[in-house]
């Protein structure tokens, strides 16, 4: 069942609506987490990874499919980005925002908000043990804690846009 | 193909060459701590076309054991499975079938 604050309207777009500040500022950020897997050597392994754990195949695999890759992931980045420069103020509810996603975004949406994910989860080295709170409590102000904020509030917008893409 | 210069010896194959060859290959995802499970199972269904329960389970077992060989065919299309997984930045490995 969808989220209220996310509709599918006749054409296949999506709506979001009513969104808090909190969600709008975290999907802000996603441009510039984004930027960090540029300069990051973990963060790019684990976005772009070699498959095979073989040298030479590996080279070949870097050679003729990892730039497939980074042209798709950052052709999503700027999708999203492009969109997210449409987030209006709600009408009826100003503190809130609404934004309107194309049917043929979804999948660069989707894939961006793992990226952005995934990201901070490698740079802040966020354990399964991490993300469950009440298996490793971490100090609430440290940076971990707030990458593990981030990361579940961007989980939980594309929690929303995985249950929409399966409509 | 060129010719036996010896026709009164036999020229066997290379057994093992081709034994390696035929071997299938197995697209492996890996667990990470991060991915959606809902997003794991739809990402199952979109590249493979796999029905929804299928996916499930294979991410359970991802989830659970930490690895799943999710196919398993010839080489080329496993590397345009693992390009697509990795499209959605889910952690994908080839693995040759060991030999039997």
């Amino acid at each position: 069942m969808l989220d209220p604050r996310l509709t599918i309207r006749a054409n296949g777009d999506l709506q979001f609506s009513q969104l808090e500040e909190p969600f709008m500022e975290a999907l802000r950020e996603i441009p510039r987490i984004l930027q960090l897997s540029e300069t990051d050597p973990s963060a790019r392994n684990r976005l772009f990874p070699n498959p095979y754990d073989q040298d030479e195949k590996d080279k070949e695999w870097m050679k003729h499919c990892t730039p497939d890759l980074e042209h798709l992931f950052r052709s999503a980045g700027e999708m999203f980005a492009e969109d997210l420069l449409s987030a209006q103020r709600d009408p009826l509810h100003p503190t809130l925002w609404r934004l309107l996603l194309p049917a043929t975004h979804l999948r660069a949406w989707m894939s961006t908000l793992n990226a952005a994910r995934l990201t901070l989860g490698v740079i802040h080295q966020i354990t399964e043990d991490n993300m469950d709170p009440s298996v490793e409590p971490l100090d609430p102000h440290s940076g971990r804690a707030l990458a593990i904020s981030m990361i579940h509030l961007l989980g939980w917008i594309e929690e929303m846009l995985v249950h929409a893409a399966l409509e | 193909m060129s010719p036996n210069p010896n026709p009164n010896t036999e020229t066997k194959p290379d057994t093992d060459v081709e034994t390696l060859r035929a071997r299938p290959w197995n697209v492996v995802v890996l667990n990470d701590p991060i991915t959606l499970m809902s997003y794991v199972t739809m990402v199952f269904q979109k590249v493979f076309g796999y029905a929804r329960p299928h996916a499930q389970k294979l991410m359970m077992e991802v989830h659970k054991t930490g690895r799943s060989i999710v196919w398993t065919g010839e080489r080329e299309r496993a590397e345009v499975y693992v390009q697509k997984l990795h499209g959605y930045h889910l952690l994908a490995k080839l693995e040759q079938s060991p030999a039997a």
